[in-house]
């Protein structure tokens, strides 16, 4: 097509007073940085609703960067003397971004001389890259439309100047006598208008962190009333009914499985009157150590019977302190486990408090076990 | 986006409205063909001119003539950097009143396009379009600028065959329009105080040449998308000269005796 156009449709259209506002604020905000490509006024957008299909195309121009200075103009390659950037994705109806395409989703072709040597630098495929969003603006009165779109994934020639980052591209499509079907705000329906761009890196997108809660337990044990918690005690062994069964735990769909001390239905019997006991007193000190309030807390130890007083929430930093006593007649490790969740995510610790026998020397009869009694001052 | 389409009759009309802005958008529709900058700044002068009147200059790396959107058009770039050259040239002047924002009225109305030749050697493809603003429009947010323009003179050297129909002189006459985006908006910024917009506006040296003037300029990085473009002149009815009228009265003056003469005639006839 030439330039040669009938004088109704080449008309200037002036005098209609805009107002300063754009209608609809669904850009990206990104920005593109150095090293820039620009494509000129001859691009193109269009759009169909059929298939969903945004394709933006037009003639690169110019590489530039300011600081190392790097500058050349986008020439054909040596191979079909063509230039071109194109941009392909797919959107619903809303505009939101559904998809690339199978291939490259942007793709910068052309040859580059950046030392003015008349021999190109770099040649063929400049830039490849992935679309991972899609953001858009319909201007109003006179005003121009705005595209922008954030890449990752990128290869090409030109790829090392652009490691580590993303690639941000910026478009205006402009009320233009040469598109009559322009984007209208929506994408229900098919529209074509006129394109200019740049694209330029641009600092990869942080990965959300991950919803995570954290949650501590430290377990003691004490002999006596206002005595300071040690994660060792040690009383005088003798015999004991009770006896460990393993026990499957649910917590909102997370199993896991524990050792239980007790006599787990059993009749106490006659005979373990006779040997005497000692009152422990457990305390679990429960923290929560993360920045996200944690809920749902359960609080398990070796025990049979539950650990009284376990909040339902406990937010970032409070503490909360849970005890129990325990009359007990032999040597049992204590595990001490605690849960919660925030949102999706599940978090635990776990801690044990090791009750022994008292310290004495070793008896002949002994069973090997004893063995670790250890010695005095231990 | 919604096109706007004006016919020869609301342009006349209108043009003769430009020149004295305030904030809002003329609402220019681009055409072909077009000149689009590259790697453009903007840089505000609040007192460029004078106390009263500010200098924005638009100035690019390089500019490219677009034929047209259609496949199979082509388009030709000229760089205004090269070897020992890293500043950019300026392409377009606006003179801006820094109480409103309205162009200036005077001597010199509202300012140039002066899209030059690139840096690179004769032989080369290179063009000219050099033209005196008509009319501008901003919107209050800075974000987006027009203006109107007539172009005053355009050149074209060793263009390539696919763009022969650019011959010198083509479009003198031609009204043209201009159209700048601005992806940031303006916060603190105005017509009063001085300012730079433009990919790595706030680190770049290259446009250091540009900046002497300015007094503590609010340098924004952001990217800015300038495109210039003209339609072919409206062709111009001939004008009779004086001495041609004259002429018609007299013949018209003995026409008239012997037209009635043949009436009366006819009449007797009958």
């Amino acid at each position: 097509m030439k330039i040669r156009k009938p004088l109704s449709k080449i008309c200037l259209a002036l005098g209609m007073i805009a107002t300063t506002t754009l209608s609809q604020a669904a850009l990206l905000g990104v920005m593109p940085n150095e090293p820039i490509v620009d494509f000129g006024g001859a691009g193109i957008v269009n759009y169909d609703a059929t298939t969903g299909l945004v394709t933006i195309s037009g003639t690169p121009a110019t590489l530039f960067q300011s600081n190392p200075f790097l500058y050349g103009e986008v020439l054909g390659t040596g191979v079909d003397d063509e230039k071109l950037v194109t941009i392909k994705l797919h959107v619903d109806s809303a505009g939101h971004l559904v998809s690339g395409i199978t291939g490259p989703d942007l793709t910068v072709k052309g040859s580059i001389d950046i030392d003015f040597d008349g021999v190109p630098d770099y040649d063929g495929i400049l830039l490849e890259a992935e679309v991972i969003a899609f953001g858009f603006e319909d201007g109003v009165a006179g005003a121009s439309d705005v595209f922008d779109l954030r890449f990752n994934t990128v290869a090409g020639a030109l790829a090392p100047l652009y490691n580590g980052k993303d690639i941000a591209l910026n478009v205006v499509s402009e009320t233009s006598v040469e598109f009559l079907t322009p984007f209208a705000g929506g994408f229900a329906t098919n529209f074509m208008g006129q394109a200019k761009g740049v694209l330029g890196a641009t600092d990869p997108v942080q990965p959300p962190s991950p919803v995570a809660c954290q949650l501590d337990v430290v377990a003691t044990c004490s002999l006596e009333d206002n005595a300071a918690g040690k994660s060792k005690c040690r009383i005088k062994v003798s015999k004991s009914p009770k006896h460990w069964e393993h026990v499957d735990v649910d917590f909102h769909g997370h199993t896991f499985r524990r050792s239980e001390y007790g006599m787990h239905g059993h009749q106490v019997p006659t005979w373990a009157n006779r040997y005497p006991t000692t009152n422990v007193t457990f305390s679990y000190v429960v923290t929560n150590t993360g920045n996200t309030p944690v809920s749902n807390l359960l609080l398990t130890d070796s025990f049979e019977t539950a650990v009284i007083g376990v909040p339902a929430l406990l937010a970032p930093g409070a503490s909360v302190t849970l005890t129990r006593v325990e009359k007990l007649s032999e040597g049992i490790d204590n595990t001490v486990t605690v849960m919660g969740e925030y949102q999706t995510a599940v978090c635990a610790d776990n801690d044990v408090v090791v009750i022994k026998d008292k310290l004495r020397e070793r008896r002949e009869h002994d069973e090997d076990r004893y063995k670790d009694k250890g010695k005095r001052g231990e | 986006m919604k096109a706007i389409n004006f016919g020869i009759g609301a342009l006349a009309v209108l043009l003769g409205t430009a020149g004295s802005a305030q904030a809002g958008l003329l609402g220019v529709t681009q055409t072909f063909p077009d000149v689009s900058l590259s790697s453009a700044y903007l840089i505000y002068d609040s007192n460029g001119i004078d106390a009263n009147t500010g200098l924005l200059r638009v100035v690019a790396n390089a500019t490219t003539l677009n034929e047209g959107a259609a496949a199979g058009n082509s388009t030709l770039t000229q760089s205004y950097l090269g070897p020992g050259d890293t500043a950019p040239d300026v392409v377009l002047d606006f003179r801006i009143a820094n109480g409103t924002g309205s162009l200036v009225a005077g001597t010199f109305v509202g300012g140039t396009v002066g899209i030059g030749y690139g840096t690179s050697p004769a032989s080369v493809s290179k063009f000219s379009w050099q033209g005196a603003l008509t009319g501008f429009g901003f919107q209050a947010d800075g974000k987006a600028f027009d203006a109107t323009w007539t172009m005053g003179a355009d050149q074209y050297l060793s263009m390539p065959a696919t763009l022969s129909q650019f011959t010198n002189g083509s479009f003198v006459g031609g009204l043209g329009g201009i159209k700048i985006s601005n992806s940031v908006a303006f916060t603190t910024q105005s017509f009063a105080n001085d300012w730079v917009f433009g990919t790595s506006a706030a680190t770049s040296t290259l446009i250091n040449g540009y900046l002497s003037g300015l007094t503590t300029p609010k340098k924004v990085n952001s990217t800015v998308l300038v495109d210039a473009f003209v339609a072919q002149p409206v062709p111009v009815a001939p004008v009779p000269e004086p001495e041609t009228i004259l002429l018609m009265a007299i013949g018209l003056a003995a026409i008239v005796p012997f037209a009635r003469r043949r009436e009366a005639s006819s009449d007797a006839a009958t």
